[in-house]
């Protein structure tokens, strides 16, 4: 982004690869560079180790452990993580402890590609 | 967004989540891990819901959002399942099952008239899914006014020289969740200051989803433009204003109770799986057509390089020609998926079909993790469901008739699948009636499928397989004397140009075993070439029990016909080839024979000349070819000439 050479780095969490096409096409096509896509929390940490991204989009309903408890271990593995949680509609009490766990912002399913990318770069501005 | 692109991964993803609601659902009416696989489907039902959402397809959005909203509710324990409802669910299944299926037809949502919506918010009971929104009532008098103990704390807070600033804050009216927008905000503000008041009141913010202005007291800790600028910032903040409070501004009565929400959730620990892509069969085909072509480009260079001679250039081809055998291998490995992909959708037919017949069936699946050939997989799947639905209908007795038996009153019926080198095996077994050997040779007889000089010479097996005879079953009412029949002829024809056995064991009163037994992979076979007058033939060796060189006098006749005694015991008829694909017809007194079989049939095929095995990429005959039925496709010389694959179930009818 900006003038700088290096690209933003992403990991894609969600269970869906639908979802997580759909994502990296948004990201991919707006200049972000995805490392690695994980279909589970237990994967998303997992990854969120080995490949320090700058930046995960997080889903909150996964099978086995789910974003919430993913973005919780995340925030204690590193306090400045930058998590975008991706919703889907109705799950308000969730989106709240994710943010209440330290995700940085969300979007709701259906999201519009300008809705991602806004919120992205404003949590990377900080 | 560019949906066209993404329409294919829908499709296949929410084929799998259906059918994994299915499978679960049929789980939970049947009692095993009820609370896990509520779960599941409420999980995949609202990962389907944000899918079709995303796609924009409204209807199925809706329709799953709404059934998702039903399972939450079952989750709560707000809902109590009773047996009655299992059928309104799977009714629910089927519909959404045939939008998916429209909106694959279609490429577009066609939208329609769904009863089925009306039905499952009467069964919500009337109480709507917790975000759809009452479109009244959306702003609140903001100039609210103020209890007593409140009128205290802010003339005590103002006294002690503490400014309190009243931002009125407007979230954007498209903001998904404006209430979850609020609660960021309050957190954000919570960490810079202290929140005195807020109108609404806290609890109001926190639950209503239909509050999109709402005004806050607060005492900064730091610069008050800078918490404005702070605020400002955030999505979705559409306006902010920043007001000083005085004391006269402070009048009259409300209450505040605070609390923050929050919801407890369960965590099932799951491993770490290998990372996976969807690739398109016609991709893989095309891979299979190109590996062939290198592989034969490798026979070829082998054989130049035998012509020079040269060391070097030796070891590299046999460099090259590992690489692409491995090549080859890694290609068909890709090919193949496991059978779980076609068996996991059975529980659901099994319970329908019970149903239906007045059936109790105990189903079990075994083996869902061996591999098969893609196509293979597709073909066999329809012979399968008439193996299970003959199983439900005919295999196995009513409830009441099994006790009359002493039997189980719940019936077994066991799908298994098993690798033995490289074949599949596939078996269908009941714990039924078993089939009536005499009663299928008294039919058999009747209908003329047999004469009665050849029924003695038949084995159990033989008898068995009569049931797959055309005609068979349809003739008559033949279900009840049998047992079984319902298109098998079908089934026997469909495993036959799969290169596959059937095969049927059966015992009265116990039960009876369908066994399928496959080839991995359709689309490479190991192949042996043999010739006629010079002209190439291929022939599977899967179907090649063994080759031997006979002398004219090994030749016996029996009943007018040719035939070799094999071991001195097993009869087998010999068949000329040349004869047999319309060359002139010629007896030398020594000749190759291949010794083909196919289930319970043998043949000894008689050729010129047998050559080496090859590897052979099958291709498919233009519609000419096909007609002669002796064919079932051809492949690549190493010399770069086609050559017909003899079809060694046609040769053997």
């Amino acid at each position: 982004m900006n003038d700088t050479v290096k690209k933003i780095r992403v990991l894609i969490v969600d269970d869906a690869i639908f979802m997580r096409t759909m994502i990296r096409d948004i990201l991919e096509k707006n200049g972000f560079e995805v490392i690695g896509e994980a279909s589970s929390g237990a994967e998303a940490i997992e990854k969120y180790q080995r490949l320090s991204p700058d930046f995960v989009t997080m889903d909150i309903v996964m099978p086995g452990m789910g974003g919430i408890e993913a973005v919780k271990s995340i925030i204690k593995l590193n306090p400045n993580a930058k998590i975008l949680m991706c919703s889907a509609m109705g799950q308000k009490a969730l989106v709240i402890e994710a943010i209440q766990a330290g995700a940085k912002d969300f979007v709701v399913k259906p999201f519009q590609p300008s809705s991602v990318i806004e919120a992205i770069t404003r949590i990377l501005e900080g | 967004m560019n949906n066209k692109k993404y329409l294919e991964m829908f499709l296949n993803e929410a084929y799998e989540y259906i059918e994994a609601i299915n499978n679960a659902l049929v789980k939970i009416e049947n009692d095993t891990d009820a609370q896990i696989n509520i779960e599941v489907i409420f999980r995949n039902m609202h990962t389907l819901k944000g899918m079709s959402a995303a796609m924009d397809f409204t209807q199925m959005a809706e329709f799953s959002h709404l059934v998702e909203d039903v399972f939450n509710k079952i989750k709560s324990s707000e809902i109590k399942l009773s047996t009655a409802d299992y059928d309104k669910f799977y009714g629910w299944l089927d519909k959404l099952k045939e939008m998916i299926d429209s909106i694959a037809k279609n490429g577009v949502e066609k939208k329609q008239e769904l009863k089925e919506l009306l039905e499952i918010k009467n069964y919500l009971g009337g109480k709507k899914s917790t975000e759809k929104k009452e479109e009244n009532s959306a702003t609140e008098n903001l100039n609210i006014q103020f209890n007593d103990s409140e009128i205290k704390t802010f003339h005590k807070t103002l006294d002690q020289g503490t400014e309190i600033f009243k931002y009125t804050i407007s979230i954007s009216k498209k903001a998904p969740m404006p209430s979850v927008r609020i609660f960021q905000i309050i957190q954000k503000l919570n960490e810079l200051g202290t929140i005195l008041k807020t109108i609404p009141s806290a609890d109001k913010l926190e639950e209503a989803e239909n509050i999109y202005t709402f005004a806050i007291y607060y005492t900064p800790n730091e610069e008050a433009r800078e918490i404005y600028r702070i605020i400002s910032a955030i999505r979705e903040v559409d306006n902010v204003t920043m007001l000083p409070i005085s004391k006269n501004d402070i009048i009259n009565k409300k209450t505040l109770p605070k609390e923050e929400v929050s919801q407890k959730k369960k965590v099932i620990k799951s491993s770490i799986v290998e990372p996976t892509i969807k690739v398109k069969i016609s991709h893989l085909d095309a891979l299979v057509n190109l590996i062939g072509e290198l592989m034969i480009n490798t026979i070829r260079l082998n054989d130049i390089s035998k012509e020079f001679n040269i060391k070097q250039l030796k070891d590299e081809i046999i460099n090259f020609q590992r690489v692409t055998s491995d090549l080859q291998d890694r290609i068909l490995l890709a090919r193949m998926v496991p059978v779980g992909q076609i068996f996991s959708k059975y529980p659901r037919i099994i319970r329908d079909l019970t149903k239906k017949f007045n059936k109790e069936v105990d189903f079990s699946i075994s083996g869902n993790e061996i591999e098969l050939d893609r196509i293979i997989l597709d073909e066999i799947d329809e012979p399968l469901i008439h193996l299970l639905r003959n199983a439900v209908d005919h295999g196995i007795e009513t409830p009441a008739e099994r006790l009359k038996k002493g039997k189980n009153r719940i019936a077994k019926i066991e799908l298994n699948a098993r690798r033995e080198k490289n074949r599949v095996i596939i078996e269908v077994k009941d714990d039924g009636n078993g089939l009536d050997i005499k009663k299928i040779r008294n039919k058999a007889l009747h209908m003329g499928i047999v004469t009665k000089e050849k029924l003695p010479t038949m084995s159990r097996s033989d008898i068995y397989m009569l049931v797959c005879k055309p005609g068979f079953s349809t003739a008559s009412k033949v279900t009840d004397m049998s047992g079984r029949g319902v298109g098998m002829d079908v089934v026997k024809n469909k495993i036959d140009s799969l290169n596959g056995v059937l095969r049927i064991e059966s015992s009265i009163g116990k039960g009876t075993t369908f066994t399928i037994i496959l080839p991995m992979t359709l689309a490479i076979i190991q192949t042996l070439i043999a010739s006629i007058r010079g002209i190439k033939f291929l022939i599977p060796i899967a179907n090649i029990q063994e080759t031997m060189e006979l002398k004219k006098n090994d030749i016996k006749i029996v009943k007018g016909k040719e035939v070799i005694f094999l071991r001195d015991e097993e009869i087998v008829p010999l068949i000329r080839m040349d004869e047999l694909l319309g060359f002139e017809r010629i007896e030398e007194p020594s000749f190759p024979v291949i010794l083909v079989e196919l289930g319970e049939k043998k043949a000894g095929l008689v050729f010129d000349e047998l050559h080496s095995k090859q590897q052979t990429v099958i291709k498919s005959l233009d519609s000419v070819m096909k007609k002669s039925k002796r064919y079932s496709g051809k492949g690549l010389l190493s010399s770069g000439e086609p050559a017909l694959i003899l079809d060694i179930a046609a040769i053997l009818e």
